[in-house]
């Protein structure tokens, strides 16, 4: 789907109900309307990591995560925790998220796989533009990790971790 | 008759790509089926050779250098002035089969390098000097890639090798696919770490039109 084509669903899905007031940092393209199914909707955790070779010091919230601690990423010698959160996507439904440096970061759950697995969609983008990420499709396993890192902000890099299942 | 088992179809059931019940489907069906058996026996044959081959290779990287090198590089990248993305830019990845052991084996050696890919970009011989013993690794990796993921066919050796802005696939050992990336205009690599029981996939991407 075209960038165009996307903001068309966000403003249609806008438009025919979802809620008027949206949080600063939970967008939810297609909001339910009703209580969450939490058997059809996996949770999705986001991870927003500043990476940076000033300072010295990894966030103990990493702890969980040793990738970040080996090559190359352990060229950031400060590594702090943004943003962790967890989201609650139903297949089909879209969400938005703010990045702190203005971008967005949009999660769609395409589909539950019958093995456990969810097969994602996510860009990276300001708003009315493809200027980062455009669009990465992903069949994920509970418990695996995808790491979108390069986007610059405050002189360092950001690392935006997506995972899904529950914590562990 | 049943109709003769396509073979991707039967490579999937090899990697276990299937869903269970289509897995059980075709478990019927390869039964009934010595052609198919055969072949099966191939594939396992195949991949057994191209892990030992791969686990030669990754012995030898320096991933920590190689690493290094690609880190170093991207923020160094003038800031291209290339024509506004095209549909032919967004390059399908390729789905598992026989690479997958060549990737997942030297991936588990370390974070490994699959690709690095300019969207739309085919020249083959742009970029800095690539430092000759990184140069050598990618080239002992472009063999075992065959004309598959053409690293490094068509460029000099001591460049950093075009890929034809194509992908080639990445799967943790959960199953976790890496099935499409569209980069748009910013220079990318997506890589693997597996790290115990948790797999990562790794998309790097320069972002030279930040906020």
């Amino acid at each position: 789907m075209s960038a165009r084509a996307r903001s068309l669903v966000l403003l249609a899905a806008l438009a025919l109900g979802a809620p008027a007031e949206v949080q600063a940092t939970d967008a939810s393209v297609s909001a339910p309307s009703e209580p969450v199914n939490t058997e059809n909707t996996p949770p999705v955790e986001l991870l927003v990591v500043l990476g940076s070779r000033e300072g010295s010091g990894v966030d103990p919230q990493l702890d969980a995560l040793p990738a970040l601690r080996k090559p190359p990423f352990d060229t950031f010698t400060r590594q702090t925790v943004l943003e962790r959160s967890e989201l609650r996507i139903a297949p089909g439904d879209v969400r938005e998220r703010d990045l702190p440096n203005g971008r967005k970061v949009r999660i769609a759950l395409r589909e539950r796989l019958p093995d456990g697995k969810v097969r994602l969609s996510i860009a990276i983008h300001r708003a009315g533009k493809d200027d980062y990420l455009r669009d990465l499709n992903l069949t994920a396993a509970p418990g695996d990790w995808l790491l979108v890192v390069g986007q610059k902000h405050e002189r360092g890099t950001l690392i935006v971790g997506v995972r899904v299942g529950p914590r562990p | 008759m049943t109709s003769p088992i396509d073979d991707e179809i039967l490579q999937r059931y090899h990697d276990g790509d299937l869903s269970p019940a289509e897995a059980r489907g075709l478990s019927a069906q390869i039964a009934g089926d010595p052609a198919a058996q055969r072949r099966l026996r191939e594939l396992s044959l195949l991949q057994s050779l191209i892990r030992e081959a791969a686990d030669d290779a990754s012995a030898e990287l320096d991933s920590d250098a190689l690493f290094r090198a690609i880190e170093g590089r991207l923020p160094q990248r003038a800031a291209p002035s290339l024509p506004p993305p095209a549909p032919a830019n967004v390059r399908p990845l390729r789905r598992r089969g026989l690479w997958l052991p060549v990737l997942g084996a030297t991936a588990v050696a370390a974070a490994t390098l699959l690709v690095v890919l300019r969207s739309g970009e085919h020249d083959g011989g742009a970029g800095e000097a690539m430092p000759p013993q990184i140069a050598g690794k990618l080239e002992a990796l472009s063999e075992r890639s065959a004309d598959d993921a053409r690293l490094g066919t068509d460029g000099p050796p001591n460049r950093w090798p075009s890929f034809g802005g194509e992908l080639v696939l990445v799967s943790t050992a959960k199953g976790s696919r890496l099935e499409h990336v569209d980069f748009g205009r910013n220079t990318g690599t997506a890589f693997l770490i597996e790290d115990e029981d948790v797999g990562v996939t790794v998309v790097w991407l320069d972002d030279e039109d930040a906020p």
